[in-house]
């Protein structure tokens, strides 16, 4: 922790002595005259950096230098220091028994997809907007991280796949290829799809299910449009291709529907 | 993490907190060495990294983090 005495310049030592916990921020905005204000509802002193006189600049920049030489301080981006909090304070002893179990067996990079993905799941599950996270995942990880984040949030890692290798490592395995490599075990239907994409992502999952031996597929939908183009796309499918269909989870007032494609 | 003072910058402070730590930033928004501007900055997982990206600078030998879930995620598990 940074010793605040070393203000001494910038700030009375007798404010000093009040805030010794609190979070420096440095403030670039210009106007005004202050050299500093105390937000004690943050617990935050904030630095006008502009307003300092050069003396005063150079000690500001000392101490941020020792401080991060010495290990005292931590540098964090404004728009950053949230996501850091709650990642610290992330600890669910669910996502850690599902971590554990498969840290022995997927790969490291699959692995850690998986890990970014139970917290965006426990994001998602307190109705926090996962959007950037979800964007986050599929930058590092491409589209294999985007199908990891997309089965994890519905929960197919402990509902499926931890059954499926306690029974059979061989049939895991060939399950997590189909799922992950092939993509065809689920689609996640998205609103940037269109009817003629949701339709074609349909019929190859029901093609490439039938041929790899799959006895289902999964159709999953979150929101009114999306569920609609969801059971639109089923209703056209129907005739023309041998499958029945279950609703496996349908809720209005959550806008989420899961149906099971039986081949 | 909690016995560490957080000294939190906005996007206009990047420039001042880059410059104090003897870095800067090339043409194409990677962050330099400035003394050797050749060298490219690299994160722990030997990334180079943007200025955009940079959202986290911790202790001894300077590390700089990018702001995305993994690379936040790993800083929380003491992996970086």
């Amino acid at each position: 922790m940074i010793d605040l005495k070393k203000f001494n310049g910038i700030i009375p030592q007798s404010k000093i002595k009040d805030i010794y916990d609190y979070s420096i921020k440095l403030d670039f905005s210009t106007g005004g005259s202050k050299c500093y204000q105390i937000s004690r509802s943050d617990k935050t002193l904030i630095i006008n950096v502009n307003n300092l006189p050069l003396k005063e600049k150079k000690i500001l920049k000392a101490i941020i230098i020792d401080s991060i030489d010495n290990d005292k301080a931590i540098l964090i981006a404004n728009s950053r220091t949230e996501l850091l909090d709650k990642l610290y304070k992330y600890n669910d002893s669910n996502d850690n028994q599902i971590l554990s179990f498969f840290k022995p067996i997927l790969s490291n990079k699959d692995w850690e997809t998986l890990r970014d993905s139970l917290f965006l799941r426990n994001e998602f599950k307190k109705h926090i907007n996962i959007n950037n996270l979800k964007l986050d995942i599929k930058t590092r990880y491409g589209e294999r991280g985007n199908t990891i984040s997309n089965l994890c949030t519905a929960g197919y890692f402990e509902e499926i796949m931890i059954p499926l290798y306690n029974s059979s490592k061989e049939d895991f395995w060939a399950y997590y290829d189909l799922a992950l490599d092939m993509g065809i075990t689920a689609l996640f239907v998205n609103a940037k799809m269109k009817i003629d994409e949701i339709r074609y992502e349909i019929k190859r999952r029901l093609y490439l299910g039938k041929k790899y031996g799959l006895q289902y597929i999964h159709i999953h939908g979150i929101g009114k449009k999306n569920i609609k183009n969801i059971n639109d796309c089923i209703k056209q499918e129907k005739g023309n291709l041998n499958f029945t269909e279950k609703h496996l989870f349908t809720d209005k007032s959550l806008n989420v529907l899961i149906v099971e494609l039986i081949l | 993490m909690n016995t560490k003072t957080k000294i939190i910058f906005g996007e206009s402070g990047k420039d001042f907190i880059l410059d104090i730590l003897g870095k800067s930033v090339d043409n194409e928004g990677f962050i330099i060495e400035k003394n050797n501007p050749k060298v490219r900055v690299q994160t722990p997982e030997g990334r180079e990294i943007t200025k955009d990206q940079l959202a986290v600078i911790v202790k001894g030998s300077q590390k700089f983090i990018a702001g995305d879930l993994t690379s936040l995620m790993k800083l929380s598990k003491g992996e970086l």
